[in-house]
């Protein structure tokens, strides 16, 4: 499956680049945008694998219903709290959520205070710069979604594509906890050969195959396929 | 701008008026005194997602490195870990920094060794 996409990004000689992928390519790299948005727009993992997000539990207070206190401890339990809560907040988040601790890294090393410093200053320009990119590009796909022959971007907006992908790749590069030798290509091909034994010999996919398993599959394709776009983008603006 | 912690100057005075002739901006000159001398560098490191024609297209597009000095760096962080990508005051760095974060790619600022 690797390197077997066609040329879908191009330059046209007005130096407009045009995207032209088809509705299923284009609701893929949505989804991934979509998703990394999320993650940045509430520091929630968002991409993180189906199933109930762990609600923090709801106690009521001992004064009886019907009290501030009551109200106060429903909006705090539900993440609502006052704003002065926002910074530990954030830095719980930072702490606990490693896609976003990817997206809006520390600024220094060793010195948290240092990165805390710099990540007030600087992390919502750059959190600012991400969404809008990612934005842009949604939008780009849904134009190219209503037409023929694929959306012609020009190429100072074409460049929100580079960190808008970048970012989306990092997210799921997070996610699969990819490490520097990991072949992700020929873990998806045990994983399609494995289902296709498995359908040949005539039985139904086995649990080892769906949840967790078919999800990394999933993942791994989807970020092949934005690696692939990403290049394509790179090496069409660099001409 | 953030102060410079670590810092050993003097508490600078809260009354004191502001420098004549630059407004509400801080001077140089006003802000702590940066004891630790050196030049402070902005380090990429290399991490297995980042593709290298898309680092290699940021160190020439952001910093205006030639295609050879940006391939160069680009191997470095490749096969070092880590490269310096650039060097001058903590302000400055700390914008190349933020800019290395906006293009996705892991930079850090730190005095150079």
């Amino acid at each position: 499956m690797a390197g077997g996409y066609r040329a879908l990004v191009r330059r046209r000689r007005d130096g407009h680049v045009v995207f032209d992928l088809d509705l299923v390519h284009a609701g893929v790299v949505a989804e991934a945008l979509e998703q990394t948005r999320a993650v940045l727009d509430e520091g929630a993992t968002a991409v993180a694998p189906p199933g109930p997000p762990a609600a923090p539990p709801i106690t009521l207070p001992a004064g009886g219903p019907g009290t501030d206190d009551e109200f106060d401890a429903i909006v705090a339990a539900l993440g609502m709290g006052p704003g002065e809560d926002d910074e530990a907040g954030e830095a719980e988040l930072l702490r606990d959520d490693p896609v976003l601790r990817r997206l809006l890294p520390d600024a220094y090393l060793d010195d948290p205070e240092g990165s805390a410093d710099f990540r007030r200053l600087s992390g919502g320009a750059v959190r600012g710069h991400k969404v809008e990119a990612i934005d842009s590009v949604l939008a780009d796909l849904d134009l190219l979604r209503t037409q023929d022959g694929g959306v012609a971007v020009a190429p100072e907006r074409a460049v929100a594509w580079l960190t808008a992908l970048n970012d989306a790749r990092l997210a799921l590069g997070t996610l699969l906890a990819l490490g520097e030798d990991d072949d992700l290509y020929a873990e998806l091909d045990a994983y399609e050969q494995a289902v296709e034994d498995q359908v040949a010999a005539g039985g139904e996919e086995s649990e080892a195959l769906q949840g967790e398993a078919a999800l990394r599959a999933y993942r791994i394709a989807v970020y092949d396929f934005l690696s692939a776009l990403l290049d394509m983008v790179v090496r069409v603006l660099d001409r | 701008m953030h102060d410079v912690r670590g810092s050993q100057g003097t508490p600078e005075d809260p009354g004191a008026p502001a420098s004549p002739g630059t407004g509400t901006g801080t001077a140089l000159a006003e802000r702590p005194v940066e004891q630790r001398p050196g030049v402070w560098t902005t380090m990429v490191w290399n991490d297995p997602v980042n593709l290298m024609s898309y680092v290699s297209y940021v160190f020439r597009t952001y910093f205006g490195y030639s295609k050879e000095r940006a391939e160069e760096l680009m191997m470095q962080v490749h096969t070092d870990g880590r490269s310096v990508v650039s060097s001058g005051s903590r302000e400055k760095m700390e914008t190349d920094v933020t800019a290395m974060h906006r293009y996705g790619l892991w930079a850090t600022v730190q005095l150079e060794d």
